[in-house]
C-alpha cells in the first residue's frame, strides 16, 4: 500500500504522528501542555466513540425489533432508562433493579462455562496420566500435577505454614516465582510489541521507511 | 410502598432467579427455558450499550466543573474536550463511515489508543531495571526464568545458545503450567462462591448501601 | 575502595529512567532501517495450529474473533493474516466477526494482506473467495461481553440479524449452514483480554468446538493450561508466533520483520537488569561493611 494521498489521509497521518510524539513528551521529557492537550483530546475521542457506538447498539439492537413488533424489547429500553438514575443518590435505588439483573445474568453465564472449563477440566487434566508416554512425558506430569497441588497449598492459610507443611508451601513459592517470571517475559514481549509498532508508524510518517 | 421497593431482598431475589434460570437452562436443556435465558443475555447487551452512555455522562459531570470553576491548568481542556466529543458525536450520528467521525477514529481515536496502550513499554523496561532485583532465592527464580523466557521469545536467544528455544518451550508449556493452572482453578472457585453467595444473599456490595441496610438509597 | 568508585556503583543502581526510556525509543528505530531477518524456530503450540489447519477443508467453517484491536496490531497482525492465508489456501469457509470498536480496521488490514478474500462488489476471479459463500464479515457485535459469546454458540441466528453490510443472515448462503457452535469446525480467537476465556468456557466446554489462540503473548501464558488439558488446540504467541506460523508457511511477512524489533528492545531490557543487579550487588557490600 503507497504512502496516502488523499489530502485529508495525509494531515490525518501526520495529527496521528504528532498526538503520538506529544504524548510521549510526557515520558521522554517531562509534564506538559501538549502532552495535557493530546490526552484530553484522546478521551474526547474515547466518548464520542462510546456515545455513537451505544446509540447505534440501542437503534439496531433494541428499537428496530420492538418498531418490527416484538413488545418484548421494551424491557431493554425501560431497564436502560432505569440505570441512569444512578447518579442521582435520593433515586439511586431504581437502577438497583437494573444492577441486580446484571449481576444474575453475567454470572449466571460466567459461572456455567467456568465449572467445566476452568475447573473440572483442568483438575482431570491435573490427575490424567500420560499413559504410554516417553519418561519426559511422566516427568512434566508429575511436575505439573505436583506443581499445581503445592502452590494451592502455599494459597491455604487456614493453616500455618509451619512443619510438615512448611515443605510444600516453601516448593509452592518457588514454582510460584518461576511461573511469574515466565509471565514477565511473556509481557515484555507484548509491550515492546506494541511499542516498537508506535516507532514503527513514527518511521513511516516521516517516510524513513515504506508505508505498509 | 417507595420503602417496601427498596428492600434489598427483592434485589437478591432478582440475580438469584436469573442465575437460578441461567443455570437450569445450562444443565437441563428444556426450550421455554433457553429460550428466555437467550431472550435475557439480548436485554443485557441493550442494557450495557445504555451504562456506555452512563459512564460519558459521569466524566462529563467532573469536567464541568473544571470549566465553572475555572480551575486553573484545567479549564481550557476541559472546554476543548466537550468541544471535539459534542463535534465528533453530531458528525457520527450523522455518518458513521464518513466525514469527520470516521477520520478522527482512524487519525486520532486509533492511534492515541495504541500510543497510550503501548506506554507500559518503557515502564516496563524501567521496572524490570529497578526492581528485578536478586534479592533472596525466590526472586533469584523469577529473574533467571524471566531472562531466558526473553532471549527465548526473540531470534537472537538462539544465536546466543542454541538450547535456549528448547528450554524457553519447557518453561512455557511445562514450566509455568502449575502457577497458571492454580491461579485459574482458585479464581475460578471463588467465582462460583461469590456468585452462591449472591444468590443466598450474603454478598450485597453490588447493592451499595441499600444493601447494609433494610431500605433508603 | 575510594568514594568515586562507590559512586559509580551507585549511579549503576540508580540510572534516570529518562537515559531507559531514550535508549529504548532511540534503538527500535534501527531494527526497522536495516533488519537482519533472523530465522525462527517453530514451538509446539504453533505447529499443533497449523496441522490442525492442514486437516481441514471446503467442508469445514471457521469462525475468527478478532477481539484484539488496532494496538494490538503489532502483536496479532501477522498471527491473524497468517492463519487466513493458511485456511484460504485449504479452501475452508470462513466467518469473521469482532467485539471491538476497531474491526473493520483490523478486517480490512487482514483484506489487503489476503487479496483472495472478495467484497460483494468486487470481481472474483479462479481461486478467490466469493463473498456469501466461501466467507463472510458479520462486522461488530455489539459488546456484551461472555453472555453475548454464550448467545452466538447457542443460536447464531438469534443473535444477529445481518452482516457486515446489513444483508439480512436469512439471505447468505454460508450462514445457512450454521445454526450455533456445533457447526463450527474450529474458533479462532484473537484476543487481548477476556474474550478468549469466553469461546473456551461457552463454545469448547458446552459444545466441543475446538479453540485456537492468537492472541498477544500474556494471554498465551494464561491459556497454557487449557491447552495442556485439550481445550485449546493450538496457540501463537504474539508476533512470535506470527513469524513462526509465516516460516511454516513458506515467507517472511510483517511478524518477522517485528523480531528484529524485539531483539534490540529485550536485549536492553536484560542489559539493564544485569547492570541494575550488578550495582546492587556492589553497593551491598559496602552497606554491609
Amino acid at each position: 500500500m503507497p504512502y496516502p494521498t488523499e489530502p485529508l489521509e495525509i494531515l490525518g497521518a501526520w495529527v496521528g504522528a504528532l498526538l503520538t510524539i506529544f504524548i510521549y513528551s510526557y515520558i521522554l521529557w517531562r509534564e506538559n501542555y501538549a502532552f495535557r492537550w493530546a490526552e484530553h483530546t484522546y478521551i474526547a475521542s474515547s466518548f464520542a466513540v462510546a456515545v455513537v457506538q451505544a446509540i447505534r447498539i440501542i437503534r439496531n439492537n433494541v428499537v428496530a425489533p420492538l418498531m418490527g413488533g416484538d413488545m418484548r424489547y421494551i424491557m431493554p429500553i425501560i431497564l436502560g432508562l432505569m440505570l441512569y438514575t444512578l447518579p442521582f443518590r435520593r433515586f439511586r435505588w431504581i437502577s438497583r433493579y437494573v444492577v441486580s439483573f446484571l449481576v444474575g445474568i453475567g454470572f449466571g453465564v460466567s459461572v456455567r462455562g467456568a465449572l467445566s472449563a476452568d475447573i473440572t477440566r483442568q483438575i482431570l487434566s491435573s490427575v490424567t496420566a500420560p499413559l504410554g508416554g516417553t519418561p519426559m512425558d511422566w516427568f512434566n506430569f508429575i511436575y505439573v500435577s505436583l506443581g499445581f497441588v503445592f502452590i494451592v497449598s502455599y494459597f491455604t492459610f487456614t493453616k500455618e505454614h509451619t512443619g510438615w507443611y512448611y515443605v510444600p508451601t516453601k516448593i509452592g513459592r518457588y514454582l510460584l516465582m518461576l511461573g511469574l517470571g515466565v509471565y514477565f517475559g511473556n509481557t515484555v514481549q507484548f509491550r515492546m510489541a506494541m511499542l516498537s509498532g508506535r516507532v514503527q508508524y513514527l518511521l513511516q510518517v516521516f517516510k524513513i521507511i515504506p508505508w505498509p | 410502598m417507595a420503602s417496601v421497593l427498596r428492600r434489598p431482598e427483592i434485589f437478591i431475589f432478582i440475580a438469584g432467579v436469573v442465575m437460578g434460570i441461567t443455570w437450569i437452562g445450562y444443565f437441563f436443556p428444556l426450550g421455554a427455558v433457553e429460550d428466555t435465558v437467550s431472550l435475557m443475555q439480548t436485554w443485557a447487551v441493550g442494557i450495557s450499550a445504555f451504562a456506555l452512555a452512563l459512564g460519558f455522562l459521569s466524566a462529563a459531570r467532573i469536567h464541568l466543573h473544571y470549566i465553572r470553576r475555572r480551575t486553573p491548568g484545567m479549564w481550557p481542556f476541559s472546554l476543548w474536550l466537550f468541544i471535539f466529543t459534542a463535534v465528533a458525536i453530531i458528525a457520527g450520528l450523522i455518518s458513521e463511515t464518513t466525514g469527520f467521525y470516521a477520520w478522527q477514529f482512524k487519525w486520532v481515536y486509533t492511534p492515541l489508543g495504541a500510543t497510550l496502550y503501548a506506554t507500559t513499554g518503557f515502564y516496563i523496561c524501567s521496572a524490570a531495571y529497578r526492581a528485578f532485583r536478586a534479592r533472596s532465592v525466590e526472586a533469584a527464580i523469577l529473574l533467571i526464568a524471566g531472562i531466558i523466557v526473553m532471549l527465548g521469545n526473540c531470534t537472537i536467544g538462539e544465536v546466543i545458545w542454541k538450547d535456549i528455544p528448547v528450554i524457553n518451550e519447557w518453561l512455557q508449556i511445562h514450566g509455568q503450567a502449575p502457577f497458571i493452572r492454580a491461579i485459574m482453578v482458585t479464581a475460578a472457585l471463588g467465582l462460583v462462591l461469590y456468585a452462591l453467595r449472591i444468590m443466598a444473599g450474603i454478598e450485597r456490595g453490588y447493592l451499595g448501601a441499600i444493601g447494609g441496610e433494610g431500605g433508603g438509597g | 575502595m575510594g568514594e568515586a568508585e562507590r559512586s559509580i556503583w551507585i549511579k549503576l543502581a540508580e540510572i534516570d529512567r529518562r537515559i531507559i526510556y531514550w535508549s529504548l525509543f532511540l534503538l527500535l528505530i534501527i531494527p526497522f532501517v536495516r533488519p537482519l531477518m533472523l530465522p525462527v524456530s517453530i514451538s509446539e503450540t504453533t505447529l499443533a495450529l497449523y496441522n490442525f489447519i492442514e486437516k481441514l477443508g471446503p467442508d469445514d467453517i471457521v469462525v475468527i474473533g478478532i477481539q484484539s484491536g488496532v494496538s494490538a496490531w503489532p502483536e496479532c497482525l501477522p498471527g491473524l493474516v497468517a492463519a487466513t492465508r493458511h485456511l484460504v489456501s485449504r479452501n475452508v469457509k470462513i466467518i469473521i466477526w469482532g467485539f471491538y470498536t476497531d474491526v473493520d480496521m483490523t478486517m480490512n488490514a487482514i483484506k489487503a494482506r489476503v487479496p483472495q478474500l472478495k467484497w460483494p462488489d468486487e470481481e472474483v476471479g479462479p481461486g478467490d473467495y466469493k463473498y456469501g459463500e466461501d466467507w463472510v464479515y458479520i462486522g461488530l457485535i455489539p459488546a456484551g461481553g461472555e453472555t453475548v459469546v454464550a448467545a452466538l454458540a447457542d443460536d447464531l441466528h438469534a443473535a444477529i440479524k445481518a452482516d457486515f453490510f446489513g444483508t439480512p443472515i436469512t439471505q447468505i448462503p454460508l450462514l445457512q449452514k450454521v445454526k450455533g457452535a456445533k457447526d463450527i469446525a474450529l474458533v479462532i480467537t484473537s484476543d487481548t483480554g477476556d474474550y478468549g476465556w469466553y469461546y473456551v468456557r461457552q463454545w469448547n466446554a458446552r459444545y466441543g468446538t475446538p479453540i485456537a489462540e492468537i492472541g498477544i503473548a500474556m494471554i498465551y501464558s494464561e491459556f497454557v493450561p487449557y491447552y495442556k488439558a485439550g481445550q485449546v488446540i493450538g496457540m501463537l504467541k504474539g508476533v512470535r508466533g506470527g513469524a513462526e506460523y509465516e516460516r511454516l508457511l513458506g515467507y517472511a511477512g510483517e511478524g518477522t520483520q517485528r523480531m528484529d524489533a524485539l531483539n534490540v528492545s529485550h536485549l536492553l531490557t536484560i542489559f539493564f537488569i544485569i547492570i541494575g543487579n550488578i550495582g546492587y550487588f556492589a553497593t551491598r557490600k559496602y552497606r554491609r561493611y
